[in-house]
């Protein structure tokens, strides 16, 4: 049973139809229990058609032209900056694109993470870019050695920095005029030849300062960012320099540097050996130019892996001492051998060139080589007889 | 005249997909189905025209902006007038005006027995209602606007007002007590 104030409470939304049906029934019992609640009924009523007149006082358009002249207006705004809620500034574009992507905090954050990828992805490809070409032009191997040239004629030549400068072909390297320190491999000073002083006395042997066309075509391979990793080079880049221009290095350079190659190869992707130590320079800077001898990744990992790749690493030693005789011819030959041997997936010498090396080797005088040469021939071909100039010598 | 049920919720959801896809027909169908009644309750509510024709502004470009926030969870003019008394609200506070606060606590009106309608029944001088309803405080005002106008139920009031469903019965019982003694200082009783 309703109070009179309940039934005041609950009458507009009897009236508005928005009552519970039990609340519905309480209202309709207590205006059958209490007629005078009609007149109350119909104030309400009269109060309801008031308030409702009023609409058909507003135009039936209303706001349409403002609201369609602001959506408008926006479409335009949104390539300006405009302040956001927050009081900031929002740039033009960013704030197309989180309108475009129907604003919030989520659009928001769509748009700046999209941000921030895009930039990260610049950063990362710059970076990988570099790198790249930092290792192309670490790897190329286009120098060679020079010994100390006379101090009172050599003008002060720019120190190179860059190690992508190194490669330049037609370059000459030299080492620093300033003794290296020991323990420190020799700082090396590039050249080009372009900016050689013209009064500097050519050296005796013009060739050994230069690059070989097949270094140069090594650096060429080595600075191309195409190069793929499985690409393996060709195990000839080496300095062409005459037989009788190679130093003799004395025993134990070679031990160390093979040793140093094999450092060199596990902690350095520079394909260049030979370099000599600060003492081992000393001993040959007043002696004829040493030919640097370029060898590709391939040889200088094999060394290391197999046993027999450790026979190929000991006459590797042996034919880059030169302990033979320094007077062999083709050492150069030798080197070449020494690094095919080195690296046994390549193709080796020809059994018949082999043998004729050998012979050549043997008119030469070097006989320590032709021996070793022929032990290295007889394990591989073991069913070949020796040469007879072999036999005659024994 | 426009009510409540001369648009459904059906053709609003219809109406409202296609702004999705950017369909101006669709919003301007669809402005024109509630602009008088958004402009109405803000016009209540904040009693200027050029109030409410901002109100109205700010509500339809949410609903073009936004047409997706609207999930069904109620009637689709609770939620319309929903926002349009959140934007007269950002409305009052950007001009420095509070919004004023109920008299007292409704649990606190004490029970009046007889009720003073029979009499302003009696004089049918419905003239002075409007003038009355202006002097209601706005939340007041707002709820009897909301049950006489829209019809909307307490609970539905309640929401867009930000009240539980029996303070809003509270308010407009207040609300109608006052509107007695107004029409009652004006003669009209």
């Amino acid at each position: 049973v309703l109070s009179a104030r309940d039934f005041e409470e609950l009458l507009p939304w009897y009236l508005n139809g928005s009552l519970t049906e039990r609340e519905r029934i309480l209202v309709a019992d207590y205006l059958k229990a209490h007629p005078e609640g009609d007149a109350r009924v119909q104030w309400n009523a009269s109060l309801r058609a008031r308030v409702k007149e009023e609409v058909e006082e507003v135009p039936q358009d209303i706001g349409l032209d403002r609201v369609l002249a602001t959506m408008r207006r926006g479409s335009s705004e949104a390539h300006d900056a405009r302040p956001t809620r927050h009081g900031w500034v929002m740039p033009a574009g960013l704030g197309a694109w989180v309108a475009l992507l129907g604003g919030g905090r989520v659009a928001w954050a769509a748009a700046l993470a999209s941000v921030v990828l895009v930039a990260g992805t610049i950063v990362m490809f710059n970076a990988h870019m570099h790198e790249r070409l930092r290792q192309s032009t670490a790897s190329v191997a286009a120098v060679s050695q020079t010994p100390t040239p006379p101090p009172t004629d050599q003008p002060p030549q720019p120190a190179i920095a860059q190690a992508g400068e190194t490669g330049k072909v037609g370059s000459t390297v030299a080492p620093a005029s300033a003794p290296p320190m020991p323990g420190r491999l020799p700082t090396y000073r590039v050249t080009p030849r372009s900016q050689q002083p013209p009064q500097q006395p050519a050296p005796a042997e013009p060739d050994a300062w230069r690059l070989s066309p097949s270094i140069a075509d090594l650096g060429k391979q080595g600075t191309s960012p195409n190069r793929s990793e499985g690409e393996r080079s060709e195990p000839g880049p080496i300095a062409e320099a005459p037989a009788e221009t190679m130093p003799a290095p004395k025993d134990g350079a070679a031990e160390v540097a093979s040793s140093r190659l094999t450092k060199r190869g596990a902690a350095s992707e520079s394909p260049t050996i030979g370099l000599p130590t600060p003492g081992e320079q000393t001993k040959v800077a007043d002696a004829r130019p040493a030919a640097v001898v370029t060898a590709p990744e391939t040889a200088r990992r094999s060394l290391t892996q197999t046993d027999e790749r450790e026979t190929a690493s000991s006459s590797t030693r042996v034919a880059m001492s030169g302990k033979s005789n320094t007077s062999c011819p083709s050492t150069n030959k030798q080197r070449e051998d020494a690094l095919r041997a080195a690296n046994p997936d390549q193709l080796v010498r020809a059994q018949a060139e082999w043998i004729e090396y050998i012979k050549q080797l043997l008119k030469a005088g070097c006989r320590d080589a032709a021996d070793q040469q022929w032990v290295e021939f007889h394990k591989k071909y073991p069913d070949e007889k020796a040469p007879p100039e072999l036999e005659t010598s024994k | 005249m426009v009510g409540t049920s001369e648009f459904d919720d059906a053709l609003a959801a219809r109406l409202l997909g296609r702004i999705r896809q950017g369909d101006q027909r669709a919003f301007v169908e669809l402005f024109r189905a509630i602009n008088r009644r958004i402009f109405l309750f803000a016009k209540h509510r904040l009693s200027t025209r050029e109030d409410a024709e901002e109100v109205l502004n700010d509500t339809a470009l949410e609903l073009w902006q936004h047409p997706d926030r609207f999930r069904g969870d109620s009637r689709f003019m609770t939620y319309v007038l929903g926002i349009a008394n959140n934007k007269a609200i950002s409305l009052l506070r950007r001009r420095g005006r509070c919004e004023e606060e109920a008299v007292g606590d409704p649990e606190d009106v004490p029970d009046e027995d007889p009720t003073p309608l029979d009499a302003l029944w009696r004089t049918q001088k419905l003239a002075g209602i409007a003038d009355c309803m202006e002097r209601l405080p706005e939340r007041q005002r707002t709820i009897v606007y909301l049950a006489y106008f829209e019809d909307l139920s307490r609970e539905e009031i309640g929401r867009i007002v930000g009240c539980e469903a029996n303070a809003v019965r509270q308010y407009l019982w207040q609300a109608l007590r006052k509107m007695r003694d107004c029409l009652a200082a004006s003669g009209l009783q």
